[in-house]
């Protein structure tokens, strides 16, 4: 088919847009790498926006070697690994049970979740206090126990799970297995592309998570690394640890290589790029996890 | 009569097998599930049981049992306050601004990336896209606060260019507050939300397109007269779910990248309700704020599903 000369300049028009708009996206990420990478000193004479012009890894040596940094980092970490771990095999485990009309309790349980989907959880001064009345509050399990079901995972788990062949299953009720194998040992294996999706899901949300430190905690070892971002960013007086690591590294160059400024960029890099290396790899899973999703909704 | 009791009765044997055998034979199902069910009334109807806190003056150290009942005192006073009203106010603007934001916008990319005829380049552009709805809301302020800060690229540029004589305090300015948090938003969330309107370009019959070809169609007719009206519906259903959140603008924004300076206009239910429950220990009077907000936000949710229904088919349940 030949195009129009109108088509020809809709074609290129069209492109740059795109392209204009995939730099907006990228743009604001290049700054910051560039900015973390560069010295805190000659940052501050301005000019660096897309390369490092006086290039040093001390921004991110801080972080690596900031005990508090380190330790936000564990959290962060822990909570991602157990709770998406519990998450994805908790909510796998309650759909399965979703396709089992069968089961004695069925429309009951039906009915409860329906009701939790649509009126439950949700305000935060009730949820305070419930986690208080449990005695959650400065826990770990906080970032785990609440989050341990996610109704909505449920259900595109449950849509999954009714859309592989029922004989599978028949097959494997002859030969004696009973639920809890056929779900580990036949639905599971059967349903990574749901189990990528949902994996990825609760991972970033997890990786993310910050309110929940911010209402739930005041412990300084609980402290994720987003909340340690967040507090750099927000309050002066969290940056005084960072300005002291800083000036003590600072010092033995005899340059200011690092200031809370380049430091906090740092740590924006180092919490971004688990999700840039995991996400792209997982894309075409998710989309159609999505999609699912939202043609049930 | 007989006859049909005695027909009757192998079938009722079967049926009265009792409920503890039955329990047994599930007992894996049980196992599977009443963890969960549990964990569903702890923390999904717990928090339900909290609401009654809007109707006492309640107490930590007594409880809600131990508390005193107020009746509607907390919601009287909600209504007298300037403060809660504001932040109504902000949280009906600033949602308004996402809805209709995040409902146009994604469609117009979508729509372009329909047009792309190289895979390659239009699955870059898309991977790209939605590289911000998975990085935490922190890092986005801290992109955002530094980029449009008083030394930061974008006044950088604007002074080169000669558009201002000095930098612009994008972020002290509560004018702007809205439009900021606005252009945030949709930079975070235009491509995951096309992601949606792609999947249902895709629908489309491809013979329909084939046909108006043979008739002479160009792409921006066929674009006009065939991709927009067959997508039609989801955005439509689209528009109307997400009207229920309108009394819901993300605490995100409003805490990451509001300030003393901004309050004014930054300052929304949720970030409210943050402030004067947990910060101040307002249990109950925050409490009836964030009931007023849900009860309205299920309304909400109730009639743009019932209108859904009527018009388009369509409906959460």
């Amino acid at each position: 088919m030949k195009k129009t000369l109108g088509e020809k300049i809709f074609d290129v028009i069209n492109g740059l847009l795109l392209v204009l708009m995939s730099v907006t996206m990228l743009y604001p990420f290049i700054y910051i790498l560039a900015i973390s990478l560069n010295e805190a000193a000659d940052s501050n004479r301005g000019g660096i926006y897309f390369l490092p012009r006086k290039f040093t890894f001390d921004s991110y040596r801080i972080i690596f070697e900031n005990k508090n940094l380190l330790g936000a980092a564990g959290i962060s970490v822990s909570r991602t690994v157990i709770g998406t771990i519990l998450t994805v095999l908790c909510s796998a485990m309650f759909a399965y049970v979703f396709t089992k009309p069968k089961y004695f309790i069925y429309k009951p349980m039906k009915v409860i979740f329906f009701i939790a989907m649509f009126l439950g959880g949700g305000s935060l001064i009730p949820t305070y206090m419930l986690y208080r009345t449990l005695g959650l509050m400065n826990k770990f399990a906080v970032y785990i126990i609440p989050g341990m079901v996610n109704l909505w995972f449920v259900i595109l788990f449950r849509t999954y799970f009714t859309q592989l062949p029922a004989g599978l299953e028949e097959a494997a009720v002859i030969d004696g297995a009973n639920e809890l194998v056929i779900f580990f040992k036949l639905m599971l294996p059967l349903s990574t592309p749901m189990l990528a999706t949902i994996t990825l899901f609760s991972a970033v949300a997890q990786w993310n998570s910050w309110q929940d430190t911010l209402f739930f905690t005041t412990s300084e070892s609980l402290k994720s690394l987003q909340y340690v971002m967040m507090e750099i960013m927000q309050k002066a007086s969290a940056s005084s640890m960072i300005s002291m690591a800083a000036m003590k590294l600072g010092r033995v160059g005899r340059v200011q290589t690092v200031d809370p400024m380049s430091v906090r960029m740092a740590i924006t890099i180092v919490t971004t790029i688990p999700i840039v290396l995991v996400y792209p790899f997982l894309q075409k899973y998710f989309i159609k996890g999505m999609l699912i999703g939202s043609m049930k909704g | 009569m007989n006859l049909s009791i005695s027909k009757k009765v192998p079938v009722r044997k079967k049926h009265s097998s009792n409920i503890w055998q039955t329990m047994y034979r599930q007992r894996y199902l049980m196992l599977m599930s009443i963890p969960f069910i549990i964990w569903i009334f702890v923390f999904s109807f717990g928090p339900m049981y909290g609401w009654l806190m809007a109707f006492q003056d309640f107490d930590p150290n007594k409880g809600i049992v131990g508390s005193t009942w107020v009746g509607l005192k907390q919601f009287k006073l909600f209504f007298h306050n300037a403060e809660a009203l504001r932040a109504v106010r902000n949280t009906v603007v600033i949602s308004s601004m996402n809805i209709v934001l995040n409902n146009i916008v994604p469609l117009i990319l979508a729509l372009m990336l329909n047009e792309v005829g190289n895979m390659f380049f239009k699955s870059t552009v898309q991977t790209i896209s939605y590289l911000p709805h998975f990085v935490s809301f922190v890092v986005v302020a801290n992109l955002f606060l530094t980029l449009f800060g008083t030394q930061g690229p974008v006044n950088d540029l604007l002074v080169n260019i000669h558009l201002v004589a000095k930098p612009i305090k994008f972020w002290m300015d509560k004018n702007i507050f809205w439009y900021m948090v606005s252009f945030v938003n949709i930079w975070k969330e235009v491509g995951w939300g096309a992601i949606i309107y792609l999947a249902s370009i895709a629908g489309v019959d491809p013979e329909i397109y084939e046909a108006a070809t043979v008739d002479g169609c160009g792409r921006f007719k066929k674009m006009w007269y065939i991709t927009i009206p067959s997508i039609m519906p989801t955005v439509i259903i689209l528009w109307i779910l997400s009207l229920g959140d309108i009394f819901n603008a993300g605490f995100d924004a409003s805490y990451l990248l509001g300030n003393p300076a901004t309050r004014n206009t930054a300052d929304v239910i949720a970030t409210y309700v943050y402030r004067y429950g947990i910060a101040m220990g307002m249990y109950s009077f925050s409490t009836a704020v964030s009931l007023i907000q849900t009860f309205i936000g299920f309304i909400l949710v109730f009639f743009s599903n019932t209108i859904s229904r009527k018009f388009t088919g369509y409906s959460l349940w």
